[in-house]
């Protein structure tokens, strides 16, 4: 990717002032602080609440832990039910994701490459299936889970999942699948390539950045998915995923265990963190060739 | 039978090419008419619709009564409860004593009478609460009697439409009728020797071994677990045999699809445009898209449509009815009415202690009060009557306008909601704007920031909202308050979320945090597709950046803030999370309140009917964003 940066270029051709220039850098860094601090300081405090004790959390407020302990983070690696959460958000995302960007290149490459009969009515449909609240399917849903003999089990996820996974992935690689030249299957056809041969042989790999955008979008989704993991596994702890524990954990009532909670959250950004700081750039490149076409 | 010879095959097919060809197409309709079939043995077999065409098994309250009149005793009806009835299952035993029905003295009723009342064939349907109170004597021992009373739901079946409706649908059956006399048009065409109709037949056997093997797997699974995953041992034997039918049935498919394979251009013939072939394989690869949607998606959403109309409940111990637009009506019916302040000594309007002007009583809802006092206990119960959802005042005035509704929470949901989503996708178009264009300049340690703003949105919303009610607490515990009083901006701890507090605005920075930065994502893959040559040009010109903002930026950007905005808009209506966790259920977002009704009141019709009631709001959303965006293009 070629970035090709709009602000920052043209300082050089200015004519140099100095003190406005000195003026407009302190702002601007001013302005990266005050970004830096909005984005990130909610989750510093997450980690620092995380190394304080329940008791501490619920008598004051402090910007620094008192004394550091590592008492929240021990309870949550002892707690197997909680290792199991993560274990099950984990299985879950991944195939819903595995699932979604098989199925989905398949469709998107036929409504993005492909000219037939009925392609609009087909794109149109998926796009409205995004437009449903979750919510006002949720008993609908529930009575299918229910008639599958999966209701309470990891499966209901897997098999409920796709219903907002599905219809995101088509229509971003659509919009990818549209932006290759069209020169690369008239190539292959030439060489006497079948169909299923360019698409699975040619395009897929030159999609494979906007396949791992794509990805990482609907591991993002289906990782925070509460509503549909909170219905669906209500009877079943051993099926539970991360954010349905979260919010659960320790029961209702007063004493809340905000500490233990709060490290729980810790835990369970960090492995989305560090997916996001591998594939920024890439999100970033994906989108672009994604976004603005749609 | 008369076989049809190819007209001007490539070859002629041998003598057993034709038989396996009429056994290919004979196999492709039978397909089809399975299909058929099985539509028709689901409906047929289909407990629900049984029971609405023949009645409940045990109908009604089920109780058997005999009239007993004994030497030495009083003459009396006496209760049997059939087993397994409802009766039964109430406390009511064999031998007591019948006294009353819902309330009325049996005695001096004949047993027909009594019987006519346990079945309530008078009750219309529309009005019967489908439950009995019975009254009776239970004879003791010691030869006297305890009087008691039950309350019996009865079994009612529902009505056929019902019935149907809510087991079956249209969409799938539609698209099982469909389907079925496509394959059995296909097979009529293969017997023609058509080389268009031996490829669809390819792909269809293709996706059929797939679908038999997916079956498989389903079924081994499904039928191996016993019960809810992990409670009981893995059942092999089951699952094998349950598994079994769906893999024999690979092997005639896979038969049919090598040996077409090998022949296609051997013995079939005709012309295929491109346009035909590409067709075919474009639905090729849509298939398992659109099966999944179908499976997953069709079904609820068709129900949701459907349940919206009835008065169905969870759990409920009778059938849904139909009551075509009741549940919206409720749901929508409003009056306004202008309403006076109370006046204080000073002549002014008094103020409640949190500062809120303290209003009169408007006039509907002294209408409502005269109407409730006029009514029957009964009528009471049902009546659903206005009363207030919120009250504006108006300018320069000591009048306010009140809004009243026959449920105005659900009125409060839709200023909610929308307030919420106006405010919040603003604010989020300007902040992801700002951060856009930062994180778009070429600085040192650009990467790790751009890193860092996708933290919040990285972060579960659930768990986030958890974090904010920590961080918003409402007294000292809660570091933004300690935050602003070290800094001196407010003197004492602020309730975030109370209802007198600045809820809706803490709601709307809890939102703005977690998705500002999505926003500025998309915004920056827009931003990086804008030529750099066009700034340097405008520099040359001596454009100030002010103006290249608003004459490059902007319109270069508007595409991309088209779709950002529609994503954001769609998903701000559809906002469920921070309410759910943050605030309690009176303040309610269209889809909290939507959940509550499902989950605290289990009125699933009405639950349903709110969710269509979003649906439409989100089209009414997107058709308007379609063409805002349609026309900016062109």
């Amino acid at each position: 990717m070629n970035a090709k940066p709009g602000i920052a270029s043209q300082q050089t051709l200015l004519v140099p002032r100095r003190i406005t220039d000195l003026v407009g850098r302190a702002l601007f860094w001013l302005l990266i602080l005050a970004i830096a601090f909005y984005t990130m300081a909610p989750f510093a405090y997450a980690i620092s609440i995380s190394f304080r004790t329940n008791a501490q959390v619920l008598v004051s407020a402090r910007y620094l832990p008192e004394d550091p302990q590592l008492i929240n983070y021990q309870n949550l690696f002892e707690d197997s039910d909680f290792m199991r959460t993560m274990l099950n958000s984990s299985f879950v995302s991944s195939v819903t994701v595995v699932f979604s960007l098989v199925v989905g290149s398949f469709a998107a490459y036929a409504l993005g490459r492909v000219q037939f009969k009925g392609r609009m009515i087909v794109l149109y449909t998926v796009l409205a299936m995004t437009m449903f609240p979750q919510i006002s399917i949720l008993s609908g849903l529930f009575a299918i889970v229910n008639d599958l003999n999966i209701f309470g089990s990891t499966a209901a996820l897997i098999f409920t999942y796709p219903i907002f996974t599905l219809p995101f992935t088509v229509w971003v690689l659509t919009s990818f699948f549209q932006g290759l030249p069209a020169e690369i299957e008239q190539a292959a056809l030439v060489d006497g390539a079948t169909p299923f041969q360019t698409f699975w042989r040619i395009l897929v790999p030159l999609t494979a950045p906007a396949l791992v955008t794509t990805g990482l979008l609907a591991f993002i989704a289906a990782w925070n998915e509460y509503l549909f993991a909170l219905t669906f596994t209500l009877v079943s702890k051993s099926a539970q995923t991360v954010p349905v524990a979260i919010a659960n954990f320790g029961g209702y009532g007063y004493e809340i265990p905000v500490a233990d909670r709060i490290a729980a959250t810790v835990i369970v950004t960090v492995p989305v963190l560090v997916l996001v700081l591998i594939f920024q750039r890439r999100i970033i490149e994906g989108l672009t060739a994604g976004a603005v076409k749609g | 039978m008369t076989l049809i010879p190819p007209s001007v095959g490539r070859r002629r097919p041998s003598e057993q090419e034709v038989i396996a060809v009429e056994l290919i197409s004979g196999l492709l309709m039978l397909i089809g008419l399975f299909a058929f079939a099985y539509l028709f043995y689901a409906i047929a077999t289909n407990d629900t619709i049984r029971e609405a065409t023949q009645g409940p098994e045990i109908p009604g309250v089920g109780l058997n009564v005999v009239y007993k009149a004994p030497e030495g005793e009083e003459p009396h009806f006496e209760l049997r409860p059939i087993e397994g009835g409802q009766a039964g299952a109430s406390g009511i035993k064999e031998g007591d004593w019948l006294v009353s029905i819902d309330g009325e003295d049996v005695s001096g009723m004949s047993l027909a009478e009594v019987q006519a009342r346990l079945e309530e064939k008078d009750v219309s349907r529309e009005e019967d609460d489908f439950e009995i109170t019975i009254g009776f004597l239970r004879p003791k021992p010691d030869g006297t009697f305890s009087q008691q009373e039950r309350v019996v739901p009865k079994n009612v079946a529902p009505t056929l439409t019902i019935a149907y409706l809510k087991s079956f649908g249209f969409v799938v059956p539609l698209v099982v009728i469909g389907l079925g006399a496509l394959l059995i048009r296909l097979g009529n065409r293969l017997r023609r020797y058509d080389i268009v109709a031996a490829r669809w037949a390819i792909v269809v056997f293709l996706w059929l071994m797939i679908g038999a093997v997916v079956g498989a797997i389903w079924a081994f699974w499904v039928n191996g677990k016993g019960g809810l995953v992990g409670n009981a041992p893995f059942n092999y034997g089951k699952a094998i045999s349950r598994a079994v039918p769906y893999l024999l049935a690979i092997i005639p498919l896979a038969l049919s699809y090598r040996w077409l394979n090998q022949v296609i251009d051997e013995i079939f013939d005709g012309e295929e445009s491109l346009m035909s072939r590409q067709t075919r394989f474009a639905w090729t690869l849509l298939v398992p898209t659109l099966s999944v949607l179908i499976l997953v998606a069709a079904r609820p959403l068709e129900q949701t449509f459907i349940k919206s109309l009835t008065d169905d409940e969870f759990s409920a111990n009778r059938p849904a009815r139909l009551i075509w637009f009741d549940n919206y009506t409720r749901l929508l019916s409003f009056k306004l009415a202008t309403v006076e302040c109370k006046k204080d000594d000073n002549g002014e309007c008094a103020r409640s202690p949190n500062g809120s002007i303290v209003w009169q009583t408007s006039s509907v809802e002294e209408e409502e009060r005269n109407k409730l006092r006029e009514m029957s206990s009964a009528e009471r119960k049902r009546y659903a009557r206005y009363s207030e959802a919120s009250t504006l005042a108006l300018p320069f005035s000591d009048k306010g306008l009140r809004i009243l509704g026959k449920d105005p929470i659900f009125l409060n949901a839709i200023g909610n909601t929308l307030k919420f989503t106006v405010a919040s996708v603003i604010l989020e178009l300007l902040l992801g704007l700002i951060i856009a264009m930062a994180v778009n300049s070429r600085f040192k340690g650009r990467g790790l920031m751009r890193a860092a703003m996708l933290v919040p949105w990285a972060i579960p919303t659930v768990v986030s909202a958890v974090l904010w009610s920590v961080i918003l607490r409402g007294d000292q515990t809660g570091i933004f308050n300690k935050l602003l009083m070290d800094l001196g901006i407010i003197s004492k701890p602020q309730q975030w979320f109370s209802a007198n507090g600045p809820w809706m605005a803490s709601i709307i920075a809890v939102d703005v945090w977690k998705t500002a930065p999505f926003m500025a994502l998309l915004l920056l893959a827009g931003l990086q597709v804008i030529p750099g040559d066009l700034y340097e040009a405008a520099a040359v010109d001596g454009a100030s950046k002010v103006r290249q903002f608003f004459s490059i930026t902007l319109p270069m950007l508007r595409p991309t803030i088209a779709v950002a905005l529609i994503f954001r808009t769609l998903d701000a209506l559809r906002v469920f999370d921070v309410f759910q966790v943050l605030l309690d259920t009176t303040r309610p977002s269209m889809a909290t309140y939507n959940y509550n009704r499902l989950v605290l009141t289990r009125s699933d019709g009405y639950a349903s009917a709110v969710g269509v009631m979003i649906f439409i709001l989100i089209f009414i959303f997107t058709v308007l964003y379609v063409r805002f965006v349609r026309i900016e293009r062109e």
